[in-house]
């Protein structure tokens, strides 16, 4: 505002200023005419402001030049790490994905293990037979009711139901031109160590961003 | 233009000269603005108005939609063991067109002695055998599947996850692994009809699967996201996700190990007597709850059609078959709620009864005998039933019929259940009116005649046969099944006089098979003569038993039935399979043996 202030005095003044000092204003102004309309537009007399005390103008410029280093340095390290933790992230997703595959094998071997079939499978395996004779022990009276005999190596079991088909051949389709020989034996198929992972192919295999922003490259024609 | 300033330099003073330049300038300048403001104007028009939807159609050619399938439900039994799941698994494909473009590729390799990654380089078909070799095919077939212009063959259908990773390692260009979603059934035929299947293409066909369509189904997610030309996705674009809620898994209320044995039971009871087919049904008698329900050759869902088409469906809930001797504790149940009768009610039953123009006999020959309705139950005598069940009106009867289920669908959620054959007790005719009091003349399904029985077990409600335990939905929230509401059929006074008939017919008959060592059991026999199938005459008989235990307080009903079997049907018991199954059941859900003694009611008066 004292800025302006100062600025505006002169311009009240302005009409006692003398008009000598006309051309020195307005050198510029050639047309001797003009003078007298420009001599109403006169600047204030030059005077001297004092300046409020302030800190050496270098140490400011270090300052500003440091804190923009800082920024830049803080936004380096940040999109740094943002880009690196995208990485991670990505990478994580695929040891997610290959542990949810491995993890839904061992789940049906688990479930095809539980099987009754083929725990009555085993159990025979072990020369187990199903007991012929059952009786109860009461605990209160000691009594044994029933008449419990010890079961004979021969005593034969119900008819076996036969296991679930799960991973067997598989039928070649139908409608297929050139039908191939389908077979799938991937349950025999040891399961491959992991240090093998090769990087390009993974890639194709993971055309799902899994919430990441950096994108796995989508397979065309897919 | 170019002459303009010459002739001006020639003869024109300043001014004019500075006139010629100031218009000169004024056109330059509207000529400009007049460009300026055709092109804002076409901005305007592209940018703020976009005449012609542009950016909409950049938008959209930008945007990918990605579905995310949601994953159909899972079927479990009622301890947690997986019936059916879905799982992932691939097609192997090629692109032949893209694969004939190559003569050989190269990929990263870690070598085994440095641990270093080294670049390695195959031809194709050095590829093509390391491709046969990890899909354990022949490598003639693989090269015969990947030679061609096409775009698209299999190599190999529904290899393991683990196999795809070995063959997505390898590398080879133009040899694509495709995701696709299979139905697993880990039990196969353990529950194989109560199950269901699906189609190659998904959709549902049979059992569970197909009733519970709609819960098991889930409702696929989106993730749309906008990719450059080259199918990278633009990293600042907003991606959005809707993600996919997966179907609900269904509890059943089956106890896998006891649908096993219960299966097992009954294969057991259709090879040894050549029957047509048998069946086995465990009911929980307090809450209507199906433990198991076993037909005989059920089919695997993993591979059906390797089942004949008869055998697909379950003909526990499907199959209509007379009845027979195990209807006649309904008759009795009516005569004890009618106050008609008590299971110490005398009858002096003669040889054979000859009732409305109908003669009746037994299966076994006696002479006049007084007989308690406890005792005509023990020996099963048509004769003694028919004598008793004539008090009741033919309405009334078959009032009571229908409120036992017969003639009504039981609701089980099966597809393709059969409300039985009853004719209306008006259209009955001369013998079938007696006939229908021990089981003759009327069809029902297994399932409908082990209900009854659950309803004499059950202090007279007949509940529901309940299959399914809970809903648990993708997000771990269980929606229990509620009991459904039952049909009070008989007083329990009168339940209870049932239950005392039906341990008779275990203690007080002359051929003591039905035992299961700890426990009162009590049950009944039926034998009928099993309708031909062309529908002319009878073809063979069908046999059952229907029992419950312990009688202290009746937990379990078990009914077995078995159609047509070979032989003469005198030697045909089901006690043994009986003895079995309930001696099973009892054990592996820990009842108690019983504590009280077994009743004996009197087969005769004095």
């Amino acid at each position: 505002m004292s800025q302006q202030a100062a600025r505006n005095i002169p311009v009240m003044s302005g009409s006692s200023a003398p008009v000598l000092r006309a051309p020195l204003l307005d050198p510029l102004i050639g047309s001797p005419t003009q003078a007298p309309e420009k001599a109403k537009k006169v600047r204030a007399p030059l005077r001297l402001v004092v300046s409020p005390p302030k800190r050496s103008s270098r140490s400011l410029v270090v300052i500003l030049f440091m804190v923009i280093v800082a920024a830049m340095a803080v936004v380096l390290v940040i999109s740094i790490s943002v880009s690196k933790g995208q990485y991670e992230l990505v990478g994580l997703k695929n040891q997610q994905q290959d542990l949810y595959k491995v993890n839904q094998s061992l789940r049906q071997d688990i479930a095809a293990k539980q099987a009754p079939q083929e725990l009555v499978a085993q159990a025979s395996a072990l020369g187990m037979v199903p007991a012929s004779t059952t009786g109860q022990i009461d605990v209160r009276t000691k009594q044994v009711s029933g008449s419990p005999q010890p079961a004979s190596a021969d005593t034969k079991g119900l008819v076996v139901l036969p296991p679930a088909l799960i991973d067997t051949p598989t039928a070649p389709v139908v409608a297929e031109p050139e039908a191939p020989a389908v077979k799938d034996d991937a349950s025999k198929t040891p399961a491959v160590p992991a240090e093998k992972t090769a990087p390009a192919p993974a890639a194709v295999l993971a055309p799902e961003l899994n919430g990441g922003t950096i994108p796995a490259p989508l397979e065309k024609g897919d | 233009m170019a002459q303009k300033p010459t002739q001006s330099a020639h003869g024109a003073t300043a001014q004019q000269l500075n006139k010629v330049g100031r218009t000169r300038m004024r056109i330059g300048f509207v000529l400009m603005m007049i460009v300026l403001l055709i092109l804002a104007g076409k901005l305007i028009l592209i940018q703020g108005l976009d005449v012609g939807n542009m950016a909409q159609a950049a938008e959209d050619q930008r945007t990918v939609v990605q579905k995310l399938p949601a994953v159909r439900g899972k079927i479990v039994d009622s301890k947690g063991h997986v019936l059916a799941e879905s799982i992932i698994r691939y097609d192997i494909t090629v692109a032949q067109n893209n694969l004939a473009e190559v003569k050989d590729f190269s990929r990263t390799e870690v070598d085994p002695k440095t641990g270093d990654k080294v670049k390695a380089t195959y031809t194709v078909d050095e590829g093509l055998a390391q491709l046969a070799k990890v899909l354990d095919l022949n490598y003639a077939d693989v090269k015969k599947n990947a030679t061609g212009t096409a775009n698209f063959n299999y190599i190999a259908r529904d290899v393991s996850p683990l196999v795809e990773k070995q063959v997505a390692e390898l590398g080879i260009p133009g040899i694509y692994p495709q995701a696709i979603t299979k139905r697993v059934y880990p039990m196969g035929a353990v529950g194989g009809p109560l199950v269901g299947f699906l189609d190659a293409d998904g959709n549902p066909l049979a059992g569970i699967e197909q009733t519970m369509n709609k819960q098991l189904t889930g409702v696929d997610g989106k993730r749309t996201f906008q990719a450059g030309k080259n199918g990278i996705i633009i990293p600042t674009a907003p991606v959005r996700t809707e993600p996919a809620v997966d179907g609900q898994t269904v509890t059943l209320t089956i106890d896998q190990d006891l649908q096993y044995y219960a299966q097992q039971a009954a294969q057991q009871q259709k090879e040894q007597y050549s029957a047509d087919w048998a069946s086995i049904t465990v009911i929980e008698a307090k809450t209507g709850k199906v433990v198991a329900l076993a037909d005989s050759d059920s089919y695997d869902p993993n591979n059906v059609g390797a089942s004949a088409v008869a055998n697909i469906g379950s003909r526990t809930v499907s199959s209509v078959v007379e009845p027979g001797s195990t209807s006649k504790i309904m008759t009795a149940a009516a005569l004890v709620q009618e106050g008609l009768a008590t299971p110490m009610s005398q009858y002096l039953v003669p040889p054979t009864l000859n009732i409305g123009g109908q003669n009746f006999s037994d299966s076994f020959v006696h002479g006049t005998e007084k007989r308690t309705l406890a005792g005509i139950i023990a020996d099963s005598m048509n004769t003694g039933t028919v004598m008793a069940g004539s008090k009741l009106s033919l309405e009334q009867y078959y009032n009571y019929m229908r409120k036992f289920g017969v003639g009504e669908k039981t609701g089980i959620p099966l597809p393709g259940e059969s409300p039985g054959i009853l004719a209306n007790w008006q259209n009955w005719d001369g013998r079938q009116r007696y006939t229908v009091l021990f089981g003759q003349g009327v069809a029902q399904t297994p399932l409908q005649t082990t209900m009854i029985f659950q309803t004499i077990a059950n202090n007279g409600v007949r509940l529901k046969p309940a299959l399914i335990e809970s809903f648990t939905h993708a997000d771990g929230t269980v929606d229990q099944v509620a009991q459904a509401p039952g049909v009070e059929v008989v007083s329990p006074a009168t339940a209870q006089a049932a239950r005392d008939m039906l341990e008779g017919v275990v203690t007080m008959t002359d051929y003591k098979v039905v035992n299961v060592p700890g426990y009162r059991t009590g049950g009944k026999t039926g034998t009928s003569e099993a309708p031909a199938d062309n529908g002319v005459g009878f073809d063979g008989y069908t046999s059952s038993f229907i029992g419950m235990a312990p009688m202290d307080d009746p937990r379990y009903v078990v009914g077995i039935t078995v159609q047509r079997p070979k032989g003469s049907i005198y030697g045909v018991t089901q006690g043994y399979t009986f003895n079995q199954v309930m001696g099973q059941v009892l054990r592996s859900n820990d009842v108690p043996p019983s504590t009280t003694p077994a009743v004996k009611p009197a087969k005769f008066y004095e």
